[in-house]
């Protein structure tokens, strides 16, 4: 149904993976093996979309290197830095897919923006705050722009990334299988289960009807199984080479809450949305009402971060809808939670949330809730969501 | 004596490989035939 602009079952990304691990593996010398795997990410970068794609993508990643260099400076204004960095960055990368040519847009589609955009942030976030030091250029190609987390995430924390060891131990047979084994789990959840729900069920919500409810629960699934299956390749592939790339899902069809949902749906996105939108809004709300409406802050964050959410995933209507279905839903699940909780106490919310007919009815209600939201985002809408 | 190799027993790891090789083998057969076989059969 819907196609990712990197596609891991190409000869291209096969052929990039057997490279990567071919050079990288061997390495143990850490200033090679970071500009072995930037030059493998860039050389990726520029089979996929051309030379000009990846001289775009070495030129952000010089911008932001140089930014973060700057932040280092005491002479220098840091926030001005900062957000002039970022500025730049940004704007730089929204012009060309906003007002870019045809073939530009292509390219910044296909080498992510929204995630090397969110990684951009991130980055110049933790050298801002003084929170890790200004990384070498190597590093910056290689957390801006990894060839094996472009197709579909995860969005790694910059503390993630920062912490791992420099060269990574020789790989055993246990850990060999480990990697092997997620990427094939991948592969065979996106060609071979993905694709049956998506050719067997999937009608792009031609049908009406009895028909319909079927293929909201068959949609949701869908994506769940073609999503998480970048994501576990990524995970495979980031062992083999020794890169730390984040687990980005945790049985989210079984969550019993929406809250609970994003703790485990593109785990990397909610975390960057918590540290980055709510808990900084949570904060200035708290600081402004003194405490006294926690329930009315945590709403309003809660919408805020949803309605921005919604709109990092395509700047249209319809997405701008699905957050809003989250965020209020979110909402409800908070103020829900509360309102128990008051009622019955930490015990007595702990005893009503253990019975099974309850954790029965929440985990279809969720589940109904967000394959309603994801069935707004893919049903073939005329006029304004179209 | 017990023979193991990173901590796997032969039989575990031949399961292992077994489980990832014939998952890995229906992936490729699908690719190469770039389309989906519950339609077309084999």
């Amino acid at each position: 149904m819907f196609e990712s602009s990197v596609d891991l079952g190409t000869p291209l990304f096969c052929a990039f993976l057997v490279l990567a691990l071919a050079l990288v593996m061997p390495l143990r010398d850490a200033r090679l093996r970071w500009w072995t795997i930037a030059a493998v990410d860039v050389g990726f970068v520029a089979a996929l979309v051309g030379a000009r794609g990846a001289a775009l993508a070495v030129a952000l990643c010089g911008v932001v290197y140089l930014a973060c260099r700057a932040m280092q400076r005491p002479a220098l204004c840091r926030p001005a830095v900062w957000i002039v960095g970022l500025a730049s960055a940004l704007l730089f990368l929204l012009h060309k897919t906003l007002l870019g040519p045809a073939s530009l847009k292509q390219v910044l589609a296909a080498i992510g923006f929204s995630y090397v955009a969110l990684r951009t942030i991130e980055l110049t976030r933790a050298v801002y705050e003084g929170a890790h030091p200004a990384p070498k250029l190597a590093k910056v190609i290689a957390y801006l722009i990894p060839f094996h987390m472009l197709a579909a995430g995860p969005i790694q924390a910059y503390a993630d990334f920062a912490v791992q060891p420099e060269v990574c131990e020789k790989l055993g047979l246990r850990a060999t299988l480990d990697g092997v084994d997620l990427i094939v789990h991948g592969l065979f959840k996106k060609f071979v289960l993905a694709h049956a729900v998506d050719a067997v069920l999937l009608t792009h919500f031609r049908q009406n009807g009895a028909y319909f409810l079927l293929e909201l629960q068959a949609f949701y699934v869908w994506v769940y199984l073609d999503f998480s299956a970048y994501s576990d390749i990524a995970l495979g592939i980031g062992r083999l080479l020794g890169i730390a790339t984040p687990r980005n899902f945790d049985r989210p069809l079984s969550s019993r809450n929406l809250i609970e949902f994003w703790e485990r749906w593109h785990i990397s996105l909610s975390q960057f949305i918590r540290n980055n939108v709510f808990i900084p809004l949570q904060l200035f709300g708290m600081r402004k009402t003194d405490g006294a409406r926690p329930l009315l802050v945590a709403s309003l964050a809660f919408s805020v971060s949803f309605l921005l959410c919604g709109l990092w995933h395509a700047l249209s209507l319809r997405f701008l809808t699905w957050g809003a279905m989250h965020a209020f839903g979110l909402v409800v699940c908070n103020a829900y939670k509360h309102t128990l909780r008051r009622r019955l106490g930490r015990a007595g919310v702990a005893s009503y949330l253990g019975k099974p007919a309850i954790r029965w009815l929440a985990t279809a209600l969720t589940f109904e809730y967000v394959a309603l939201s994801l069935a707004f985002v893919a049903y073939p809408f005329q006029g304004y969501l179209r | 004596m017990k023979i193991e190799l990173d901590g796997l027993t032969p039989r575990e790891l031949t399961v292992r490989i077994l489980w990832i090789a014939i998952r890995l083998l229906l992936v490729l057969v699908l690719i190469a035939r770039g389309s989906y076989f519950f339609y077309q059969g084999f």
